[in-house]
């Protein structure tokens, strides 16, 4: 091989960027290590804040960051006389798994050690680091014992398990409806794949197997239900769950389905979509009736403390809160209180101490749940939160409790 | 000093003081060490996965569809070395992620090189979005939406202390390795024959030489490329799903060309490094990411198009002084 | 089923009619693939949606309003942007994928992330036989779409406009001689566009929602719909776009959702490989 003099120069050149880049890789460490000193306690926050999910990512975010601020106003949590004051670390994964995983492995490189994510999809992956770093997780995720198991112990769900929500409320709402013909129409992914088990489980309990008559998934960036809902169709259901949409997709699908001349009724049993955006997509007329769960309605709200917090999220974002952001809230006091109560930061004190733990919060005692319990299955361990499970209707646009 | 080592030895240099960042960093400042390994991992593997485009700008055409050769590469490794366990040492895994990439780069080569720029942009980045809907519909063996979790890291990483450290020198490696390859090749025969290719390909036909195989072999040997790092890349994240690599990682790739300096072997290395870099400052930024990108897209378009690394040039014609050289090749 | 599948297959292509009409006038004069295509047809539904719902005009007026308002924003970024580097192609189409992420990150910060929607006017069904149902709305949508796409052939083929475009389109330089301004035509056609793509999210937004990465999707099929028309011709593009719509509707009703986004990329490499003119083209 002959090299040209301008080949060599040009190599030369190549190096010198090469330098380049090693002092850059050394930047960040000579930047970051002036500010070691401050006692503070990271959480980070592993969620959505662009793409189709974002709503629900900025609603979590949003929850927490409220209790952030709620603890930290208190003097924050002393641990064997050392103050502690949270700071919320954002990270964009766009519910992109293998950027969850990119953020994670972030996060443990900057030494933090407590984590709130969600969505069944992007938690998944984390799950071996989450296990093998002892990070100790609030996660809002669907699904049942496939999360939440003794392997998983630092993984805390903070909304009701598809256990709880389709197997027991589910099924109680289908009976109600005197369901005949079910067309189940959910997302391609984790959430709407579990779901759909879970879902086929229930019924086969409760011996109702035959009422499912369709099922179908699609990706969740869908805006044009009309083929599947075509396929759907044509097995004539007289219900139709939408399963783990945000609130356009749950919306364009009933506002779809009701164009090509649908007249059954609809449930939504995990998106917990906002009722705002639902309406206003939807159609008012076309969304009247549809029963949804984990949703509150502003005007019936249980306790003095929800109403504060609902008050303070409006006036800080002018919108209405959305579930996972009360969920993730509640969880994160939970949390707090038990690092105190350990009076440790080590992720096994902490954890230990959480199990066993009451507080009351918004809606009344806050614990966990799971282990011996006959309505989970396969738990084993006190890592679900359980808290009032309301069932919501919409009447004239407006979310009220479904009697 | 003979002029034929000097490069050798340059690069020797650089690659030991890259090497030493790890025991340095754990000795100043042993808590910004993992995150120090991050970014690097990432700028490391992203430098091979900027230069996997420089033979193919050579001769002229741009690939709009890296990303789905690092999804084929990655997920190949995933399905053999995690999901059915066919192989057990995961090194074979990367080599089978990348001998997929290249067949399927060869096939499809062989049938769109005779497509010029757009076309051939177009083509490419028609087959990456093509591969989605295949990796979601199938639970077998691409594992549906979920993808493919728990992919192990290749044996020997346990030598460190801990991963970061392993990944860290594998990346490097993987860096180097595809910037020695891609520095022998462009002074091969067979890189002439490209450069000429991406000048004039009539001429080159004239010469009595196979445009078409020359094409062909050069987009299977960045297809190559990129597969090694998709595989790397999936034992680094553990898990791989159809939304991993998108359109976007695709175009990351010409960014760092463009930022970098199109047509130069500096230019995707300085892209690779400025680009991850600004990348994971902005990851808490959510959609002023996106702001930033399409400001810089623009700026390097329209205010220096030669990339960074025409800039001395750049400056010194501004100062009036004569430019010696000026690296301009877009289009 | 049969009857269903034919309407739903017709409304779909009409749209991806309208939606690539834009992509294809641009391409076809300025030989530059437009990746901002997706944002202009966001900032169309956009403004239709603050135009209805918090100036409270009634629609037919804030889809007028588009065809006043685009033309200029039309040429204000062919001006800022595209002019200088428009010889350039591999240049040009970078400069339109920065056009797109930079508008659509500010599109969520300025727009916010709820999703909004806007509604349009005419409500209903229409029973054809077969058991198909039609939807009013979509009915007129698709039966507007068809209007614009026959204003635009007007446009291009029988006035003083459309002769400096088809001239421009030829050969730029023989056009200049002639008489023509070339940059002030291509600046027009960029213009016509923009507003065609504005158009089209103003009235394809009404049956779906909108929210500031909502060009996206119809972007990606504008783009299935030009390539199997061959880049730049216009009737190829209009018969493209109902083979598409007969694909998503068919492929995805007997097949699933993904079957349709697979056959319709398939289909572009298999074109692009065989007969890169498009179905209509005459190599």
């Amino acid at each position: 091989m002959r090299l040209s003099k301008k080949a060599v120069s040009l190599f030369s050149k190549v190096m010198m960027v090469t330098v380049l880049a090693a002092g850059l890789l050394a930047a960040p460490l000579l930047a970051s290590s002036a500010n070691a000193e401050v006692k503070k306690l990271k959480i980070l926050s592993n969620n959505p804040f662009s793409g189709k999910a974002a709503s629900w990512g900025f609603s979590q975010d949003r929850g927490v960051g409220l209790a952030v601020d709620k603890v930290n106003k208190a003097g924050g949590i002393k641990v064997g006389g050392v103050t502690y004051m949270w700071e919320k670390v954002r990270c964009d994964n766009r519910y992109i798994p293998a950027d969850a995983v990119s953020c994670l492995k972030r996060g443990v490189a900057q030494g933090i050690r407590f984590m709130c994510t969600l969505g069944g999809a992007v938690t998944k992956p984390q799950i071996p680091l989450i296990n093998k770093n002892k990070i100790v997780t609030i996660a809002a995720i669907a699904g049942g014992a496939d999360f939440t198991n003794a392997k998983n112990k630092y993984l805390f769900r903070t909304m009701p398990s598809a256990d709880l929500t389709i197997s027991i409320e589910g099924i109680k709402i289908y009976k109600k409806l005197g369901v005949k013909k079910l067309g189940l129409l959910t997302a391609d992914n984790v959430l709407g794949r579990s779901d759909a088990k879970t879902l086929k489980n229930a019924l086969k309990v409760n011996k109702m197997s035959d009422i499912l008559v369709a099922e179908e998934f699609v990706p969740i960036n869908t805006s044009d239900f009309t083929p599947a809902l075509t396929r759907i169709l044509a097995k004539n259901p007289d219900h139709i769950e939408g399963g783990a949409w945000p609130a356009a997709g749950l919306a364009l699908l009933i506002k779809q389905a009701r164009e090509l001349g649908y007249k059954g009724t609809f449930t939504n049993l995990t998106g917990a979509p906002k009722v705002g955006p639902l309406v206003k997509i939807g159609g008012k007329k076309n969304v009247e009736g549809v029963i949804m769960l984990r949703l509150w309605p502003p005007d019936q709200l249980p306790t003095k403390a929800f109403k504060e917090y609902w008050a303070d999220y409006r006036r800080l974002y002018k919108q209405d809160p959305g579930a996972n952001s009360w969920e993730s809230y509640m969880a994160f006091m939970h949390l707090s209180a038990a690092i105190e109560k350990a009076q440790s930061l080590d992720p096994d004190k902490v954890v230990a101490a959480m199990r066993d733990l009451k507080i009351v919060t918004l809606l009344g005692e806050l614990q966990l749940v799971g282990k011996d319990n006959p309505l989970l299955p396969g738990y084993g361990i006190n890592n679900q939160y359980t808290s009032p499970l309301p069932v919501t209707v919409i009447k004239d646009g407006k979310p009220v409790i479904y009697q | 000093m003979n002029s034929k080592l000097a490069p050798y030895l340059t690069a020797l240099v650089v690659m030991a003081a890259l090497a030493l960042l790890p025991p340095l960093t754990k000795l100043i400042a042993p808590a910004q060490w993992e995150l120090t390994a991050h970014i690097g991992i990432k700028v490391l593997l992203n430098v091979g996965f900027g230069l996997c485009l420089w033979l193919m700008l050579q001769a002229g055409e741009l690939s709009l569809g890296q990303s789905g050769f690092i999804t084929i590469g990655a997920y190949t490794t995933g399905i053999l070395v995690a999901k059915y366990k066919l192989i057990s040492v995961v090194w074979l895994g990367y080599l089978a992620g990348a001998l997929a990439a290249t067949v399927i780069a060869l096939l499809l080569g062989y049938l769109i090189v005779h497509l010029r720029r757009i076309f051939f942009l177009l083509v490419t980045w028609s087959f990456a979005e093509m591969l989605h809907p295949v990796l979601t519909s199938f639970e077998h063996p691409f594992g549906g939406a979920m993808g493919i979790i728990d992919i192990p890291a290749p044996e020997g990483l346990g030598l460190f202390a801990e991963s970061w450290t392993g990944y860290y020198y594998l990346a490097l490696i993987y860096a180097f390795v595809v910037l020695w390859l891609i520095w022998r090749i462009a002074g091969s025969k067979v890189g002439l024959i490209t450069k000429s290719i991406g000048q004039n390909d009539t001429l080159v036909t004239f010469c009595g030489l196979y445009v078409r195989k020359y094409k062909v072999m050069v987009f299977a040997l960045g297809c190559f490329i990129t597969g090694v790092g998709g595989g790397i890349l999936a034992s680094y994240l553990t898990a791989i799903s159809p939304e991993t690599f998108t359109f976007f990682t695709s175009l990351d790739i010409i960014m760092f060309n463009l930022i970098g300096g199109m047509g130069t072997m500096a230019g995707p290395i300085v892209g690779a490094v400025i680009l991850t870099g600004l990348n994971e400052y902005l990851f808490a930024a959510g959609y002023w990411r996106m702001v930033v990108y399409g400001l810089i897209i623009i700026f390097f378009i329209t205010l220096l198009p030669g990339g960074m690394v025409s800039l001395p040039a750049v400056i010194r014609k501004k100062l009036g002084r004569k430019s010696s050289k000026q690296e301009v090749s877009l289009g | 089923m049969f009857m269903q599948m034919v309407v739903t297959g017709l409304v779909l292509g009409s749209i991806y009619m309208l939606v690539a009409s834009g992509l294809t006038l641009i391409y076809g004069i300025m030989h530059q693939v437009n990746m901002a295509h997706g944002v202009f047809f966001m900032l169309g539904a956009m403004t239709t949606y603050y135009a209805t719902e918090v100036l409270g005009l009634p629609y037919f007026a804030a889809l007028l309003s588009l065809v006043l308002v685009f033309p200029v924003i039309g040429v204000a970024f062919e001006r800022a942007i595209f002019r200088s580097i428009r010889h350039i192609w591999l240049a040009g189409y970078m400069a339109t994928v920065g056009v797109w992420m930079l508008m659509e990150g500010l599109g969520w910060q300025v727009f916010g992330t709820e999703q909004k929607a806007v509604s349009f006017p005419i409500t209903g069904l229409v029973k054809l036989p077969g058991g198909a149902v039609l939807p009013l709305n979509k009915l007129w949508v698709g039966l507007i779409a068809i209007a614009i796409m026959a204003g635009v052939y007007y446009l291009v083929g029988r006035t003083a406009l459309g002769r400096q475009l088809r001239a421009v389109e030829q050969n730029p330089r023989a056009a200049e001689l002639m008489g023509i301004n070339a940059d002030r035509a291509m600046a027009k056609g960029f213009a016509l566009g923009v507003t065609l793509a504005a158009l089209a999210g103003g009235l394809v937004s009404t049956l779906y929602s909108v929210d500031p990465s909502c060009g996206s999707t119809p972007m990606l099929k504008a783009f299935i719909v030009i390539i199997l028309g061959g880049l730049g011709n216009v009737t190829g593009s209009v018969i493209a776009a109902f083979i598409l719509g007969f694909i998503d509707s068919f492929g995805g009703t007997l097949l699933g959702h993904q079957a349709g986004h697979f056959m319709g990329f398939g289909l572009v490499i298999l074109i692009l490989i065989f007969k890169p003119s498009g179905i209509l083209g005459d190599e």
